[in-house]
Protein backbone atom coordinates (compact mmCIF):
# COMPACT_ATOMS: atom_id res chain seq x y z
CA UNK A 1 0.00 0.00 0.00
CA UNK A 2 0.82 3.59 -0.93
CA UNK A 3 1.51 6.10 2.17
CA UNK A 4 -1.34 8.18 0.07
CA UNK A 5 -3.32 4.20 0.18
CA UNK A 6 -2.15 4.92 4.26
CA UNK A 7 -2.99 8.60 4.68
CA UNK A 8 -6.40 7.86 2.81
CA UNK A 9 -7.59 4.92 4.97
CA UNK A 10 -6.15 6.62 8.08
CA UNK A 11 -7.92 9.46 7.78
CA UNK A 12 -11.55 7.79 6.56
CA UNK A 13 -11.43 5.07 9.56
CA UNK A 14 -10.23 7.83 11.45
CA UNK A 15 -13.36 9.93 10.86
CA UNK A 16 -15.64 7.52 10.57
CA UNK A 17 -14.69 5.82 13.93
CA UNK A 18 -14.65 9.24 15.76
CA UNK A 19 -17.84 9.94 14.93
CA UNK A 20 -19.74 6.90 15.63
CA UNK A 21 -17.80 6.99 18.86
CA UNK A 22 -19.20 10.26 19.62
CA UNK A 23 -22.61 8.93 18.82
CA UNK A 24 -22.96 5.96 21.14
CA UNK A 25 -21.31 8.26 23.90
CA UNK A 26 -24.11 10.41 23.00
CA UNK A 27 -26.78 7.67 23.09
CA UNK A 28 -25.40 5.82 26.71
CA UNK A 29 -25.59 9.74 28.11
CA UNK A 30 -27.89 9.83 31.07
CA UNK A 31 -29.97 12.99 30.02
CA UNK A 32 -30.41 10.67 26.42
CA UNK A 33 -32.35 8.31 28.36
CA UNK A 34 -35.57 10.64 28.09
CA UNK A 35 -36.35 12.93 25.53
CA UNK A 36 -36.01 16.59 26.00
CA UNK A 37 -38.73 19.06 24.87
CA UNK A 38 -38.13 21.57 22.03
CA UNK A 39 -37.57 24.36 24.94
CA UNK A 40 -34.84 22.24 26.64
CA UNK A 41 -33.09 21.64 23.18
CA UNK A 42 -29.59 22.99 23.86
CA UNK A 43 -28.40 26.03 21.21
CA UNK A 44 -25.03 25.72 19.78
CA UNK A 45 -25.37 28.46 17.18
CA UNK B 1 -57.65 6.39 15.77
CA UNK B 2 -56.16 2.74 17.14
CA UNK B 3 -52.65 2.84 19.49
CA UNK B 4 -49.98 2.43 17.63
CA UNK B 5 -46.99 0.23 18.76
CA UNK B 6 -43.72 1.91 19.84
CA UNK B 7 -39.91 0.99 19.48
CA UNK B 8 -39.57 -0.30 23.21
CA UNK B 9 -36.31 0.89 23.68
CA UNK B 10 -34.04 4.04 21.76
CA UNK B 11 -31.36 1.19 21.71
CA UNK B 12 -33.78 -1.16 19.88
CA UNK B 13 -34.82 1.28 17.39
CA UNK B 14 -31.10 2.56 16.63
CA UNK B 15 -30.55 -1.06 16.35
CA UNK B 16 -33.26 -1.93 13.96
CA UNK B 17 -32.95 1.03 11.88
CA UNK B 18 -28.55 0.22 11.48
CA UNK B 19 -29.84 -3.32 10.81
CA UNK B 20 -32.46 -1.84 7.92
CA UNK B 21 -29.34 -0.36 6.12
CA UNK B 22 -26.68 -2.98 7.06
CA UNK B 23 -27.27 -5.58 4.10
CA UNK B 24 -25.02 -7.27 1.54
CA UNK B 25 -23.78 -3.94 0.11
CA UNK B 26 -21.43 -3.23 2.98
CA UNK B 27 -19.68 -5.98 2.66
CA UNK B 28 -20.30 -6.91 -0.93
CA UNK B 29 -21.03 -3.80 -2.96
CA UNK B 30 -18.74 -1.28 -1.21
CA UNK B 31 -15.21 -3.08 -1.97
CA UNK B 32 -15.82 -4.35 -5.47
CA UNK B 33 -16.92 -0.24 -5.70
CA UNK B 34 -14.48 1.46 -4.33
CA UNK B 35 -11.74 -0.67 -6.08
CA UNK B 36 -12.96 -0.10 -9.43
CA UNK B 37 -13.64 3.52 -9.12
CA UNK B 38 -10.44 5.04 -8.10
CA UNK B 39 -9.71 3.56 -4.72
CA UNK B 40 -9.09 5.82 -1.70
CA UNK B 41 -9.88 8.71 -4.03
CA UNK B 42 -13.30 7.06 -4.36
CA UNK B 43 -13.78 8.09 -0.75
CA UNK B 44 -13.90 11.87 -2.07
CA UNK B 45 -17.10 11.68 -3.83
CA UNK B 46 -18.13 8.86 -1.31
CA UNK B 47 -18.07 11.37 1.43
CA UNK B 48 -19.36 14.35 -0.65
CA UNK B 49 -22.81 11.83 -0.92
CA UNK B 50 -22.67 11.12 2.51
CA UNK B 51 -22.50 14.82 3.45
CA UNK B 52 -24.84 16.75 0.90
CA UNK B 53 -27.12 13.85 0.21
CA UNK B 54 -27.63 10.91 2.80
CA UNK B 55 -27.21 12.37 6.36
CA UNK B 56 -29.72 15.56 5.02
CA UNK B 57 -31.91 12.67 3.45
CA UNK B 58 -31.89 10.27 6.65
CA UNK B 59 -33.39 13.35 8.89
CA UNK B 60 -35.41 14.39 6.63
CA UNK B 61 -37.24 10.77 6.80
CA UNK B 62 -36.47 10.46 10.12
CA UNK B 63 -38.58 13.57 10.97
CA UNK B 64 -41.42 12.69 8.25
CA UNK B 65 -41.91 9.22 9.46
CA UNK B 66 -42.35 10.44 13.59
CA UNK B 67 -44.38 13.27 12.19
CA UNK B 68 -46.43 10.86 10.52
CA UNK B 69 -47.05 8.29 12.80
CA UNK B 70 -47.92 11.17 15.34
CA UNK B 71 -51.15 11.42 13.40
CA UNK B 72 -51.87 7.50 12.54
CA UNK B 73 -50.00 7.56 8.93
CA UNK B 74 -46.27 5.43 9.26
CA UNK B 75 -46.33 5.35 5.25
CA UNK B 76 -45.40 7.84 2.49
CA UNK B 77 -49.37 8.28 0.83
CA UNK B 78 -50.44 9.31 4.55
CA UNK B 79 -47.54 11.50 5.34
CA UNK B 80 -47.40 13.31 1.98
CA UNK B 81 -50.92 14.25 2.23
CA UNK B 82 -50.26 15.52 6.19
CA UNK B 83 -47.15 17.78 4.16
CA UNK B 84 -48.73 18.57 1.12
CA UNK B 85 -52.66 19.57 0.55
CA UNK B 86 -52.83 18.61 -2.72
CA UNK B 87 -55.01 15.34 -4.14
CA UNK B 88 -52.58 14.37 -5.69
CA UNK B 89 -49.90 14.11 -2.33
CA UNK B 90 -51.03 10.60 -1.51
CA UNK B 91 -50.77 8.92 -5.25
CA UNK B 92 -47.45 10.60 -5.24
CA UNK B 93 -46.63 8.53 -1.91
CA UNK B 94 -47.34 5.20 -3.38
CA UNK B 95 -43.49 5.02 -4.52
CA UNK B 96 -42.45 4.80 -0.70
CA UNK B 97 -44.69 1.51 -0.53
CA UNK B 98 -43.89 0.12 -4.08
CA UNK B 99 -39.48 0.89 -3.84
CA UNK B 100 -38.86 -1.20 -1.36
CA UNK B 101 -41.35 -4.04 -1.36
CA UNK B 102 -40.66 -4.47 -4.87
CA UNK B 103 -36.75 -4.62 -4.15
CA UNK B 104 -38.18 -7.11 -1.18
CA UNK B 105 -39.54 -9.24 -3.87
CA UNK B 106 -36.49 -10.55 -5.03
CA UNK B 107 -34.46 -9.23 -2.12
CA UNK B 108 -35.74 -12.33 -0.52
CA UNK B 109 -34.21 -14.74 -2.89
CA UNK B 110 -30.79 -13.83 -2.23
CA UNK B 111 -31.77 -13.52 1.32
CA UNK B 112 -32.09 -17.24 0.76
CA UNK B 113 -28.74 -17.53 -0.63
CA UNK B 114 -27.06 -16.63 1.98
CA UNK B 115 -28.87 -19.28 4.77
CA UNK B 116 -28.63 -21.95 2.21
CA UNK B 117 -24.86 -21.21 2.08
CA UNK B 118 -24.27 -21.30 6.03
CA UNK B 119 -25.71 -24.64 5.77
CA UNK B 120 -22.99 -25.88 2.97
CA UNK B 121 -20.37 -24.26 4.91
CA UNK B 122 -21.19 -26.07 8.07
CA UNK B 123 -21.60 -29.50 6.30
CA UNK B 124 -18.58 -28.80 3.99
CA UNK B 125 -20.92 -29.11 0.84
CA UNK B 126 -18.28 -26.97 -1.19
CA UNK B 127 -14.99 -28.59 0.30
CA UNK B 128 -12.78 -29.68 -2.28
CA UNK B 129 -13.98 -26.85 -5.15
CA UNK B 130 -10.41 -25.32 -5.79
CA UNK B 131 -11.64 -23.23 -8.61
CA UNK B 132 -13.34 -19.76 -9.09
CA UNK B 133 -15.45 -21.67 -11.97
CA UNK B 134 -16.04 -24.96 -10.13
CA UNK B 135 -17.40 -22.15 -7.46
CA UNK B 136 -19.14 -20.12 -9.51
CA UNK B 137 -20.98 -23.77 -11.46
CA UNK B 138 -21.79 -24.66 -7.65
CA UNK B 139 -23.57 -21.68 -7.63
CA UNK B 140 -25.31 -22.00 -10.49
CA UNK B 141 -26.10 -25.53 -9.95
CA UNK B 142 -27.53 -24.70 -6.42
CA UNK B 143 -29.45 -21.90 -8.43
CA UNK B 144 -30.90 -24.26 -10.73
CA UNK B 145 -30.76 -21.90 -13.68
CA UNK B 146 -30.00 -23.98 -16.26
CA UNK B 147 -33.16 -26.55 -15.38
CA UNK B 148 -36.21 -26.37 -16.81
CA UNK B 149 -37.94 -24.63 -14.20
CA UNK B 150 -35.03 -22.49 -13.95
CA UNK B 151 -34.94 -22.93 -9.98
CA UNK B 152 -33.69 -26.35 -8.29
CA UNK B 153 -35.74 -28.03 -5.57
CA UNK B 154 -33.13 -26.97 -3.07
CA UNK B 155 -32.90 -23.62 -3.43
CA UNK B 156 -36.79 -23.43 -3.47
CA UNK B 157 -36.91 -25.15 0.05
CA UNK B 158 -34.51 -22.67 1.39
CA UNK B 159 -36.89 -20.05 -0.17
CA UNK B 160 -39.48 -21.52 1.71
CA UNK B 161 -37.33 -21.70 4.98
CA UNK B 162 -36.52 -18.25 4.98
CA UNK B 163 -40.09 -16.67 3.77
CA UNK B 164 -41.32 -18.85 6.90
CA UNK B 165 -38.33 -16.95 9.46
CA UNK B 166 -39.33 -13.73 7.82
CA UNK B 167 -43.08 -14.26 8.16
CA UNK B 168 -42.60 -15.05 11.67
CA UNK B 169 -40.69 -12.14 12.80
CA UNK B 170 -43.68 -9.79 11.01
CA UNK B 171 -46.19 -11.74 12.71
CA UNK B 172 -44.30 -10.69 16.41
CA UNK B 173 -44.42 -7.12 15.27
CA UNK B 174 -42.45 -4.25 15.85
CA UNK B 175 -41.41 -4.81 19.46
CA UNK B 176 -41.24 -8.19 19.65
CA UNK B 177 -40.61 -8.84 16.52
CA UNK B 178 -38.10 -6.78 14.20
CA UNK B 179 -36.77 -5.20 17.73
CA UNK B 180 -36.00 -8.26 19.05
CA UNK B 181 -34.20 -9.29 16.19
CA UNK B 182 -32.37 -6.21 15.80
CA UNK B 183 -31.10 -5.97 19.49
CA UNK B 184 -29.08 -9.34 18.93
CA UNK B 185 -28.67 -9.73 15.54
CA UNK B 186 -26.39 -6.46 15.20
CA UNK B 187 -23.94 -6.94 17.92
CA UNK B 188 -23.40 -10.43 16.55
CA UNK B 189 -23.55 -9.09 12.87
CA UNK B 190 -20.47 -6.44 14.55
CA UNK B 191 -18.57 -9.36 16.69
CA UNK B 192 -18.48 -12.33 13.14
CA UNK B 193 -17.52 -8.99 11.38
CA UNK B 194 -14.93 -7.70 13.68
CA UNK B 195 -13.36 -11.46 13.56
CA UNK B 196 -13.29 -11.98 9.92
CA UNK B 197 -11.49 -8.95 9.38
CA UNK B 198 -8.89 -9.55 12.16
CA UNK B 199 -8.50 -13.19 10.35
CA UNK B 200 -7.94 -11.29 7.33
CA UNK B 201 -5.64 -8.71 8.52
CA UNK B 202 -2.99 -11.63 10.39
CA UNK B 203 -3.34 -13.43 7.36
CA UNK B 204 -0.25 -11.65 5.92
CA UNK B 205 1.09 -13.80 2.83
CA UNK B 206 -0.59 -17.15 2.16
CA UNK B 207 1.90 -18.33 -0.66
CA UNK B 208 5.49 -17.81 0.67
CA UNK B 209 6.58 -17.86 -2.77
CA UNK B 210 4.63 -14.56 -4.04
CA UNK B 211 5.08 -12.82 -0.93
CA UNK B 212 3.97 -9.37 -2.71
CA UNK B 213 0.45 -11.03 -2.58
CA UNK B 214 0.14 -10.11 0.78
CA UNK B 215 -3.12 -8.58 2.59
CA UNK B 216 -1.50 -4.98 3.17
CA UNK B 217 -1.65 -4.76 -0.61
CA UNK B 218 -4.87 -5.92 -0.85
CA UNK B 219 -5.85 -3.00 1.23
CA UNK B 220 -3.41 -1.09 -1.12
CA UNK B 221 -6.15 -2.43 -3.98
CA UNK B 222 -9.16 -0.67 -2.00
CA UNK B 223 -6.98 2.54 -0.86
CA UNK B 224 -4.41 3.78 -2.91
CA UNK B 225 -6.22 7.03 -4.70
CA UNK B 226 -6.26 7.01 -8.60
CA UNK B 227 -7.24 10.97 -8.73
CA UNK B 228 -7.51 11.19 -12.45
CA UNK B 229 -10.67 9.62 -11.66
CA UNK B 230 -12.17 11.78 -10.01
CA UNK B 231 -12.71 13.58 -13.18
CA UNK B 232 -14.91 11.10 -14.05
CA UNK B 233 -18.49 11.07 -14.07
CA UNK B 234 -19.47 7.85 -13.37
CA UNK B 235 -17.22 7.56 -10.24
CA UNK B 236 -19.85 10.37 -8.47
CA UNK B 237 -22.52 8.63 -9.89
CA UNK B 238 -21.35 4.90 -8.63
CA UNK B 239 -20.10 6.96 -5.26
CA UNK B 240 -23.95 8.36 -4.70
CA UNK B 241 -25.19 5.28 -6.03
CA UNK B 242 -23.73 3.04 -3.23
CA UNK B 243 -24.90 5.51 -0.51
CA UNK B 244 -27.78 5.19 -1.64
CA UNK B 245 -27.96 1.84 -1.54
CA UNK B 246 -26.02 1.12 1.72
CA UNK B 247 -27.95 3.65 3.52
CA UNK B 248 -32.10 2.72 2.33
CA UNK B 249 -32.38 5.96 2.02
CA UNK B 250 -35.14 7.39 -0.66
CA UNK B 251 -37.29 4.51 -0.37
CA UNK B 252 -39.45 5.02 1.96
CA UNK B 253 -38.53 2.53 4.93
CA UNK B 254 -36.89 4.49 7.15
CA UNK B 255 -40.30 7.15 7.46
CA UNK B 256 -42.20 3.48 8.94
CA UNK B 257 -39.89 2.36 11.41
CA UNK B 258 -39.22 6.02 12.42
CA UNK B 259 -43.13 6.62 12.68
CA UNK B 260 -43.29 4.40 15.36
CA UNK B 261 -41.25 6.54 18.25
CA UNK B 262 -42.69 8.57 20.32
CA UNK B 263 -43.49 12.27 19.39
CA UNK B 264 -40.67 14.25 21.40
CA UNK B 265 -38.13 11.09 20.64
CA UNK B 266 -34.90 12.65 19.84
CA UNK B 267 -33.95 12.29 15.54
CA UNK B 268 -30.86 14.16 15.31
CA UNK B 269 -28.70 11.66 17.04
CA UNK B 270 -30.77 8.63 16.25
CA UNK B 271 -30.60 9.66 12.82
CA UNK B 272 -26.81 10.46 12.59
CA UNK B 273 -26.10 7.15 14.71
CA UNK B 274 -27.33 4.72 12.09
CA UNK B 275 -25.96 6.43 9.81
CA UNK B 276 -22.38 6.10 11.45
CA UNK B 277 -22.78 2.57 12.28
CA UNK B 278 -23.80 1.62 8.80
CA UNK B 279 -20.36 3.59 7.90
CA UNK B 280 -18.14 2.31 10.16
CA UNK B 281 -19.36 -1.43 9.25
CA UNK B 282 -19.35 -0.42 5.56
CA UNK B 283 -15.59 1.30 5.21
CA UNK B 284 -13.99 -0.05 8.54
CA UNK B 285 -14.84 -3.54 8.00
CA UNK B 286 -16.71 -4.42 4.85
CA UNK B 287 -13.55 -3.07 2.88
CA UNK B 288 -11.23 -5.15 4.91
CA UNK B 289 -12.67 -8.80 4.48
CA UNK B 290 -13.34 -9.41 0.96
CA UNK B 291 -11.41 -7.54 -1.51
CA UNK B 292 -7.85 -7.60 0.38
CA UNK B 293 -8.02 -11.58 1.29
CA UNK B 294 -9.35 -12.45 -2.45
CA UNK B 295 -5.79 -9.79 -3.24
CA UNK B 296 -4.07 -12.44 -1.35
CA UNK B 297 -5.02 -15.35 -3.08
CA UNK B 298 -5.47 -14.67 -6.55
CA UNK B 299 -2.95 -11.41 -6.53
CA UNK B 300 -3.86 -8.19 -8.83
CA UNK B 301 -4.87 -9.75 -11.57
CA UNK B 302 -7.46 -12.06 -10.08
CA UNK B 303 -8.74 -9.65 -8.01
CA UNK B 304 -9.70 -7.04 -10.87
CA UNK B 305 -11.42 -9.70 -12.61
CA UNK B 306 -13.24 -10.73 -9.23
CA UNK B 307 -14.49 -7.12 -9.09
CA UNK B 308 -15.36 -6.79 -12.68
CA UNK B 309 -17.49 -10.37 -12.16
CA UNK B 310 -19.83 -8.31 -9.83
CA UNK B 311 -20.51 -8.00 -5.75
CA UNK B 312 -22.91 -11.29 -6.04
CA UNK B 313 -19.77 -13.48 -7.37
CA UNK B 314 -17.40 -11.90 -4.96
CA UNK B 315 -19.41 -13.15 -2.07
CA UNK B 316 -20.88 -16.52 -3.35
CA UNK B 317 -17.87 -17.66 -5.50
CA UNK B 318 -14.51 -16.23 -4.47
CA UNK B 319 -15.24 -15.87 -0.60
CA UNK B 320 -16.13 -19.60 0.28
CA UNK B 321 -13.53 -20.29 -1.99
CA UNK B 322 -10.86 -18.39 0.05
CA UNK B 323 -11.86 -19.08 3.12
CA UNK B 324 -10.98 -22.73 2.15
CA UNK B 325 -7.76 -22.23 1.81
CA UNK B 326 -7.57 -20.66 5.06
CA UNK B 327 -7.00 -22.29 8.78
CA UNK B 328 -10.67 -22.87 10.65
CA UNK B 329 -12.09 -22.73 6.86
CA UNK B 330 -15.56 -24.81 8.68
CA UNK B 331 -15.88 -21.80 11.28
CA UNK B 332 -14.96 -18.70 9.09
CA UNK B 333 -17.18 -19.95 6.26
CA UNK B 334 -19.84 -20.28 8.76
CA UNK B 335 -19.70 -17.19 10.10
CA UNK B 336 -19.25 -15.37 6.61
CA UNK B 337 -22.69 -16.61 5.72
CA UNK B 338 -24.06 -16.39 8.91
CA UNK B 339 -22.93 -12.68 8.90
CA UNK B 340 -24.62 -12.18 5.35
CA UNK B 341 -27.74 -13.81 6.57
CA UNK B 342 -28.09 -11.90 9.44
CA UNK B 343 -27.87 -8.54 7.29
CA UNK B 344 -29.66 -9.67 4.82
CA UNK B 345 -33.12 -10.36 7.53
CA UNK B 346 -32.38 -7.14 8.96
CA UNK B 347 -33.01 -5.76 5.37
CA UNK B 348 -35.42 -7.64 4.11
CA UNK B 349 -37.66 -6.91 7.18
CA UNK B 350 -37.09 -3.16 6.85
CA UNK B 351 -38.18 -3.73 3.17
CA UNK B 352 -41.38 -5.60 4.09
CA UNK B 353 -43.05 -3.60 6.47
CA UNK B 354 -43.83 -0.50 4.98
CA UNK B 355 -47.14 -2.85 3.03
CA UNK B 356 -47.39 -3.85 6.71
CA UNK B 357 -48.07 -0.23 8.00
CA UNK B 358 -49.42 0.82 4.73
CA UNK B 359 -52.62 -2.10 5.24
CA UNK B 360 -52.90 -1.43 9.18
CA UNK B 361 -52.65 2.69 8.97
CA UNK B 362 -54.87 3.60 6.13
CA UNK B 363 -57.17 0.12 5.42
CA UNK B 364 -57.65 -0.28 9.25
CA UNK B 365 -56.24 -4.07 8.96
CA UNK B 366 -55.50 -6.05 11.82
CA UNK B 367 -51.79 -6.51 11.83
CA UNK B 368 -52.23 -10.43 11.37
CA UNK B 369 -54.62 -9.69 7.96
CA UNK B 370 -52.01 -6.90 7.45
CA UNK B 371 -49.07 -9.84 7.90
CA UNK B 372 -50.47 -12.54 6.22
CA UNK B 373 -51.51 -10.51 2.93
CA UNK B 374 -48.14 -8.73 2.94
CA UNK B 375 -46.11 -12.35 3.09
CA UNK B 376 -48.84 -13.98 0.57
CA UNK B 377 -47.90 -11.49 -1.98
CA UNK B 378 -44.15 -11.79 -1.09
CA UNK B 379 -44.24 -15.15 -1.69
CA UNK B 380 -46.10 -15.34 -4.83
CA UNK B 381 -44.43 -11.95 -6.40
CA UNK B 382 -40.72 -13.40 -5.70
CA UNK B 383 -41.37 -15.92 -8.19
CA UNK B 384 -40.91 -13.77 -11.65
CA UNK B 385 -37.20 -12.96 -9.92
CA UNK B 386 -36.95 -16.69 -8.97
CA UNK B 387 -37.97 -18.40 -12.04
CA UNK B 388 -36.59 -15.91 -14.36
CA UNK B 389 -33.44 -14.94 -12.54
CA UNK B 390 -31.39 -16.85 -15.58
CA UNK B 391 -33.34 -13.71 -17.81
CA UNK B 392 -32.68 -11.20 -15.11
CA UNK B 393 -35.99 -10.52 -14.09
CA UNK B 394 -34.07 -9.80 -10.75
CA UNK B 395 -31.92 -7.51 -12.24
CA UNK B 396 -34.93 -5.64 -14.12
CA UNK B 397 -36.52 -5.30 -10.71
CA UNK B 398 -33.60 -3.78 -9.16
CA UNK B 399 -33.06 -1.42 -11.65
CA UNK B 400 -36.27 0.08 -11.78
CA UNK B 401 -37.37 -0.02 -8.45
CA UNK B 402 -33.85 0.37 -6.18
CA UNK B 403 -32.41 2.65 -8.64
CA UNK B 404 -34.24 4.66 -10.50
CA UNK B 405 -37.28 4.79 -8.33
CA UNK B 406 -34.76 5.56 -5.46
CA UNK B 407 -33.22 8.99 -7.19
CA UNK B 408 -36.76 10.02 -8.08
CA UNK B 409 -38.34 9.19 -5.18
CA UNK B 410 -36.10 11.25 -3.24
CA UNK B 411 -35.96 14.16 -5.40
CA UNK B 412 -40.09 14.14 -4.88
CA UNK B 413 -40.14 14.23 -1.21
CA UNK B 414 -37.25 16.07 0.10
CA UNK B 415 -39.18 18.93 -2.49
CA UNK B 416 -42.45 18.05 -0.58
CA UNK B 417 -40.86 17.94 2.84
CA UNK B 418 -38.15 20.91 2.63
CA UNK B 419 -39.75 22.56 -0.37
CA UNK B 420 -43.84 22.64 -0.21
CA UNK B 421 -43.83 22.40 3.64
CA UNK B 422 -41.57 25.29 4.09
CA UNK B 423 -37.72 24.63 5.10
CA UNK B 424 -38.31 26.76 8.53
CA UNK B 425 -41.42 24.09 9.40
CA UNK B 426 -39.45 20.94 8.51
CA UNK B 427 -36.17 21.90 10.62
CA UNK B 428 -38.27 22.90 13.22
CA UNK B 429 -40.00 19.08 13.56
CA UNK B 430 -36.23 17.62 12.99
CA UNK B 431 -35.58 19.59 16.10
CA UNK B 432 -38.58 18.57 18.33
CA UNK B 433 -37.06 17.02 20.86
CA UNK B 434 -33.50 16.84 19.94
CA UNK B 435 -30.73 16.39 22.05
CA UNK B 436 -28.43 18.49 20.08
CA UNK B 437 -29.42 20.59 17.07
CA UNK B 438 -27.72 20.35 13.75
CA UNK B 439 -25.54 22.90 12.30
CA UNK B 440 -27.66 25.84 10.67
CA UNK B 441 -25.42 25.38 7.56
CA UNK B 442 -27.42 22.12 6.76
CA UNK B 443 -29.99 23.89 6.13
CA UNK B 444 -28.67 25.63 3.77
CA UNK B 445 -27.82 22.13 2.26
CA UNK B 446 -31.32 20.94 2.41
CA UNK B 447 -32.75 23.87 0.58
CA UNK B 448 -30.54 23.75 -2.31
CA UNK B 449 -27.70 21.24 -2.13
CA UNK B 450 -29.34 17.71 -1.76
CA UNK B 451 -32.30 18.40 -4.46
CA UNK B 452 -29.87 20.41 -6.99
CA UNK B 453 -27.47 17.15 -6.27
CA UNK B 454 -30.52 14.53 -6.63
CA UNK B 455 -31.81 16.17 -9.85
CA UNK B 456 -27.92 16.05 -11.42
CA UNK B 457 -28.24 12.83 -10.27
CA UNK B 458 -31.56 11.31 -11.69
CA UNK B 459 -30.57 13.16 -14.93
CA UNK B 460 -27.19 12.28 -15.73
CA UNK B 461 -28.81 8.54 -14.65
CA UNK B 462 -31.60 8.62 -16.92
CA UNK B 463 -29.74 9.49 -19.69
CA UNK B 464 -26.65 6.94 -19.05
CA UNK B 465 -28.92 4.30 -18.30
CA UNK B 466 -32.43 5.18 -18.88
CA UNK B 467 -32.29 4.28 -22.44
CA UNK B 468 -30.35 1.02 -22.78
CA UNK B 469 -32.23 -0.49 -20.11
CA UNK B 470 -35.51 1.09 -21.55
CA UNK B 471 -34.67 -0.89 -25.21
CA UNK B 472 -33.09 -3.88 -23.25
CA UNK B 473 -29.80 -3.44 -25.34
CA UNK B 474 -27.68 -5.63 -25.28
CA UNK B 475 -30.30 -8.01 -23.53
CA UNK B 476 -30.67 -11.49 -25.66
CA UNK B 477 -33.98 -11.67 -27.22
CA UNK B 478 -35.35 -14.74 -25.75
CA UNK B 479 -34.71 -13.09 -22.46
CA UNK B 480 -37.26 -10.26 -22.90
CA UNK B 481 -40.13 -12.14 -21.40
CA UNK B 482 -39.06 -12.36 -18.18
CA UNK B 483 -38.09 -8.69 -18.22
CA UNK B 484 -41.26 -7.52 -19.71
CA UNK B 485 -43.05 -9.70 -16.79
CA UNK B 486 -40.70 -8.04 -14.55
CA UNK B 487 -41.93 -5.00 -15.30
CA UNK B 488 -45.26 -5.74 -15.22
CA UNK B 489 -45.28 -7.08 -12.00
CA UNK B 490 -43.59 -3.48 -10.53
CA UNK B 491 -46.71 -1.63 -12.88
CA UNK B 492 -49.65 -4.02 -11.29
CA UNK B 493 -48.05 -3.56 -7.95
CA UNK B 494 -48.37 0.23 -8.46
CA UNK B 495 -51.85 -0.19 -9.69
CA UNK B 496 -53.16 -2.41 -6.77
CA UNK B 497 -51.39 0.78 -4.45
CA UNK B 498 -52.89 3.25 -6.43
CA UNK B 499 -56.80 1.77 -6.06
CA UNK B 500 -56.02 0.95 -2.66
CA UNK B 501 -54.95 4.81 -1.47
CA UNK B 502 -58.18 5.58 -3.49
CA UNK B 503 -60.44 3.19 -1.20
CA UNK B 504 -58.37 4.10 2.30
CA UNK B 505 -60.85 5.43 4.50
CA UNK B 506 -57.93 6.75 6.61
CA UNK B 507 -56.79 8.80 3.72
CA UNK B 508 -60.41 9.99 2.68
CA UNK B 509 -61.19 11.12 5.85
CA UNK B 510 -58.01 13.01 6.49
CA UNK B 511 -59.18 14.99 2.92
CA UNK B 512 -62.28 15.32 4.64
CA UNK B 513 -61.37 17.04 7.88
CA UNK B 514 -58.52 19.08 6.90
CA UNK B 515 -58.42 22.03 8.50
Amino acid sequence: MTAMGWVFMIVSWGTLSFLTGWCIVQILRPTSRQSMGPDEVPHTN
Amino acid sequence: MSERAKWGTRIGLILAMAGNATGLGNYLRFPVQAAQNGGGAFMIPYFCALIFLAMPLMWCEWAMGRMGGAQGHGTTPGIFQILWRHPLAKYVGIFGVLLPVAVGFYYIYVQSWTLAYTYFAVTGKYAGITSQAGMSSFLSQFQGVHSSLGVSGLAYAFFLITMAINSYILYAGVQKGVERVANWGMPVLIVLSVLLAFRVLTLGAPDPAVPEHNVWNGMGFIWNPDFSRLGDAKVWLAAAGQIFFTLSVGFGMIQVYASYMKEKDDIVVSGLSTTMINEWGEVVLGGTIAIPVAYAFFGPQGTVAVAQSGAFNLGFATMPLVLQYMPWSLLLGTAWFFLLFIAGTLSQLALTFPLITFLEDELKWPHKKAVAATCGLVFLAAHIPILGLKAGALDEIDFWAGTFGVALFAFVEIVIFIWIFSPEKAWNEMHKGAQVRIPRFFLWVLKYVTPLYLLVLFVVWSIQQGPSVLTMAGIAPEHFLWRWVARGLIVVFAGGLIWAVHKSPALREKKAGKP
